[in-house]
């Protein structure tokens, strides 16, 4: 991953290609980049705009129901509905920048309370 | 031995794995001498961290859900399950020590920690009770003990750790959560009678979303902390580990000094510092290096087939750890 760090800081600060940086990178590291070749065109500045949070393990653990589980295409969707910060909204309200939280996915009745492990 | 079909007989979700789970650990303290109040203790704690929010299976009953996926009956993996969810919660008591979490009763909570952890082995031998042979019991508990010494060892490096490179944070994740979920998953496949494929395949699956686990909490814990960031505690997180090891010296020199500036309380300093971050491309790197444990997760689970839907829990699973890797791609 050393490798594959190098590949991505290449790509992204110093906007070489994928044939430039993946001469390391094992098939499944090359893969992954090449899935990721329009995220990795994007400005670092816009792509933290775009970025949804990721649930923590704690809120991760309790999802069980299906039911409740968004489509991708759902997802996407309320993603790009989602009103584009500016730079200075999303730097003071960055849980706003995108998309729904997971704890509203979810609708988690116990909130943010964590009763399970987290980072073990 | 079954290879990862589908029972018919099984009818998912099925029941109320929790109160099962819950008397099997009642009727494990119950058969020693122990000491009432210890005993009771203990199932307070349990109840107050491990009781489900509903009583059909959910993640944290992983191995149940394998077992399942594995056309096995689910009430054999439940003492799995116990021994999986009492490894997991006096983990959790014991991290919250090592983070400076408890401000009281510290004592009381590493005597619960080891308590939990010794009755987890002890809970593995009621499998006996539901068919499962004396040599696979061995196995499991051996497997057991090895995926809880290996997350200590991965957990004792977390804690001395500093100036980590990316490889040796995913190193250190691998041992503190993927070798005991791998062992979760595993085990629920060896009680289903899987082949050693199967076996092989869940514990891959299981091993790589502990991996996944650990970059999106790393990723929430500098952008997205619930209370303290990250970058705040000083403890070694993979978005600071990749830009150490890929920026210029006057950026490594700058990211330090706010850094430092972070673990003293200087908010400005945090709050640049995670811009920094994102500017040397640590998100872009967090994306890319958790689509290539996202897609191990996958492969391992395409490898195992079967069609049961607790097979297609599991993938979705997979892919809620880390929304922002699903869609991306499309640009």
């Amino acid at each position: 991953m050393n490798s594959l760090a190098r590949a991505v800081h290449g790509m992204v600060v110093g906007r070489k290609s994928l044939g430039d940086v993946s001469g390391d990178l094992t098939a499944q590291e090359r893969a992954a980049l090449a899935d990721m070749q329009p995220v990795l065109a994007r400005s670092p500045e816009d792509l933290a705009r775009v970025l949804a949070k990721a649930p923590t393990q704690s809120e991760w653990w309790r999802f069980a129901d299906q039911a409740k589980a968004p489509t991708q295409s759902e997802w996407w969707r309320s993603a790009h509905q989602a009103k584009a910060p500016t730079q200075s909204e999303w730097w003071s309200s960055p849980r706003m920048a995108q998309a729904p939280t997971q704890s509203e996915w979810w609708s988690n009745p116990k909130g943010s309370v964590s009763r399970t492990p987290s980072r073990v | 031995m079954r290879s990862g079909g589908r029972s018919s007989a099984i009818v998912w979700p099925v029941a109320d794995y929790w109160s099962l789970e819950r008397q099997l650990i009642q009727d494990v303290l119950d058969e020693g001498s122990l000491d009432g109040s210890y005993r009771q203790h203990l199932l307070s704690v349990l109840d107050q961290w491990a009781r489900p929010e509903t009583p059909n299976a959910d993640l944290e009953a992983l191995p149940i859900l394998v077992c399942v996926a594995c056309g096995g009956n689910p009430r054999r993996a439940v003492p799995v399950c116990v021994a999986w969810r009492l490894l997991r919660l006096g983990a959790k008591l014991l991290d919250d020590v090592e983070d400076g979490d408890v401000s009281e009763g510290l004592p009381e909570i590493v005597n619960s920690a080891v308590g939990l952890v010794f009755a987890g082995q002890l809970v593995l031998s009621k499998l006996g009770d539901e068919g499962v042979t004396p040599a696979h019991v061995q196995h499991l508990t051996r497997e057991l003990c090895q995926a809880g010494l290996t997350a200590c060892g991965g957990q004792h490096a977390d804690l001395r750790a500093a100036g980590l490179d990316p490889d040796r944070w995913l190193e250190i994740a691998a041992a503190k959560s993927g070798a005991p979920m791998g062992w979760a998953a595993w085990a629920g496949a060896l009680v289903a009678g899987a082949e050693e494929n199967v076996l092989a395949g869940y514990r891959d699956y299981a091993s790589s979303l502990g991996v996944l686990l650990q970059i999106s909490d790393d990723y929430n814990g500098v952008w997205y902390p619930d209370h303290v960031g990250d970058l705040a505690t000083n403890r070694p997180t993979l978005p600071v580990a990749y830009a150490l090891s890929v920026a210029g010296a006057n950026e490594r020199g700058q990211l330090q000094a706010l850094l430092d500036g972070a673990q003293r309380g200087d908010i400005e300093a945090d709050k640049q510092a995670r811009k920094l971050l994102i500017d040397v491309g640590a998100q872009a790197f967090m994306l890319v290096v958790g689509r290539v444990w996202h897609d191990r997760a996958v492969q391992a689970l395409q490898q195992v087939g079967g069609d049961h839907p607790a097979r297609h829990q599991l993938l979705a699973a997979l892919r809620q750890v880390f929304p922002a890797l699903q869609g991306h791609s499309e640009g």
